[in-house]
């Protein structure tokens, strides 16, 4: 498997892992040529780390590499610190950064890389569930399936009832909260009255108390 | 304007029988929106062409991040927008050789497990003018070899401060503690080693060969055996580049012909700063 770990500019110099298929990574690979396994382009996962992560967490702490070996699979980790992956009142818009110039970065620098909606899946961990759910939401031309793993689903409710440090949040919300784009709940509910509901895979530990009761809430939707 | 993406890029290789990292540095041409300087927008300008790349080889005792830790390599490639740089690790230099060895085999890495990759996952011409190779030191000879006896595939090659010569060099007696290393002897007029008995071989044959560049220092202790290449080169092939002034073998040297070596590549769109 090749990993790249990189060091690109953004706003200043930010950080990201990628993970990239290679021929001959996984056993299974034998079966066919390299031609044959060049010849297809390949998915991308996008995977959005939690709070207080980076984008090495996916490759440290998942078989995540080895599923991706498996099944040539892309792999791009961003670093956003804790921004929720939103475009911040104060501060910087990594939504749009993420949708915008990584988006076309990524596609620019890998050719191999499918930029097709079947082929690009966003998926995240607590804050980074947020973020996968709020982003794929936004976009549901650019990704055909956004993933959950103890998403925070409902982190602007939350804020809004003072759920969240005022500082913290309120530099990534601002005002921008029920009814906005950076309400999971809103955006989710817009997109199945408009008939053009995207896959979702939700997940959450029974025993995750902080993030099980809003995952079952977010589900019944 | 143009800034430059760090990748270290960790890859598997059968070449040499396992993992082994390669440093890059990717061009981003980028339009910006600041607000009382800081940065509050950026958009990336799609590339009409495809890169043309440049595999840039470390010396004895380095690795991938040599040229970026050790020159403003970084600074310099700013200017060129079109252009990604590849430096590999290349370890053990003594152990490039042809054969049936366990041994890693650099040489055939380089030639073409390497190049094949890196065509494949990034936007590179695969244009003989576009593909550009040049090391320092032992990497500058490496890259002369690999050119040499590839020649349909690289337009350019170049050395900074560098054996090139490696008959010489190993009769000069540096490298005597090798497990690896042929005798001099040996060396002299095999076409696995020899880069004139290379040049010879090609002339005899037609083949048309990459241009050339050569720089050394006049403090170099290699000095000696360029300039005995240089009078070789000047003879053999009309494209010959030759480059020296006061230096040494070191960094500051090879950091100051680095800008001459990018000055004379065919590189597109050169940005003025």
């Amino acid at each position: 498997m090749a990993r790249i770990e990189m060091n690109y500019p953004a706003y200043g110099i930010s950080t990201m892992n990628i993970v990239m298929p290679q021929y001959g990574d996984a056993g299974s690979n034998r079966k066919m040529t390299k031609e044959a396994f060049y010849q297809e382009k390949f998915p991308v996962i996008w995977l959005f780390h939690g709070g207080g992560g980076d984008c090495t967490d996916w490759l440290r702490y998942t078989e995540a590499e080895r599923i991706a070996e498996e099944n040539h699979l892309f792999l791009i980790c961003i670093s956003v610190g804790n921004t929720a992956f939103a475009d911040m009142q104060r501060g910087n818009h990594y939504a749009s950064l993420i949708n915008g110039y990584i988006w076309d970065l990524i596609f620019d620098m890998f050719p191999m890389a499918s930029d097709k909606r079947e082929d690009n899946y966003i998926v995240g961990f607590s804050m980074g569930g947020y973020g996968a759910l709020r982003n794929g939401l936004e976009h549901p031309e650019k990704y055909g399936a956004i993933g959950s793993f103890a998403g925070s689903v409902s982190m602007v409710q939350q804020y809004v009832n003072g759920g969240w440090c005022p500082a913290y949040a309120g530099s990534v919300f601002g005002d921008k909260t029920i009814g906005s784009v950076n309400d999971t709940w809103y955006m989710a509910k817009k997109a199945m009255d408009e008939g053009k509901a995207p896959f979702i895979y939700l997940s959450c530990g029974t025993k995750d108390d902080a993030h099980y009761p809003c995952n079952i809430e977010y589900r019944a939707i | 304007m143009t800034q430059n993406a760090v990748m270290r890029l960790t890859l598997k290789s059968e070449c040499l029988r396992g993992e082994t990292d390669v440093a890059i540095l990717y061009p981003v041409k980028r339009e910006e929106k600041r607000n009382f300087g800081s940065i509050t927008e950026v958009k990336l300008q799609k590339r009409k062409e495809k890169l043309q790349v440049l595999y840039l080889l470390h010396g004895n005792e380095g690795d991938s991040l040599s040229w970026i830790t050790n020159t403003r390599l970084a600074l310099f490639a700013k200017k060129y927008p079109n252009l990604m740089v590849v430096m590999p690790t290349i370890k053990e230099f003594q152990s490039f050789r042809v054969g049936e060895e366990e041994v890693p085999d650099y040489y055939q890495y380089l030639a073409g497990e390497l190049p094949d990759y890196i065509e494949r996952m990034f936007p590179i011409s695969q244009k003989r003018e576009d593909t550009l190779i040049a090391g320092v030191f032992m990497g500058g000879y490496l890259s002369y070899r690999v050119a040499m006896g590839n020649s349909e595939k690289y337009g350019c090659v170049g050395a900074v401060s560098s054996p090139l010569d490696i008959v010489r060099d190993m009769a000069a007696g540096r490298y005597t503690g090798s497990k690896f290393m042929y005798s001099s002897d040996e060396l002299n007029h095999d076409l696995f080693w020899d880069i004139r008995a290379m040049v010879e071989n090609n002339l005899e044959k037609g083949v048309v060969m990459p241009k050339t560049f050569q720089a050394c220092g006049t403090e170099d202790i290699m000095y000696d055996i360029n300039c005995h290449m240089k009078e070789f080169f000047s003879k053999r092939l009309p494209d010959h580049t030759y480059v020296e002034a006061f230096g040494s073998h070191n960094w500051y040297s090879a950091d100051m012909f680095l800008e001459k070596l990018l000055n004379w590549l065919p590189l597109q769109d050169k940005e003025e700063k």
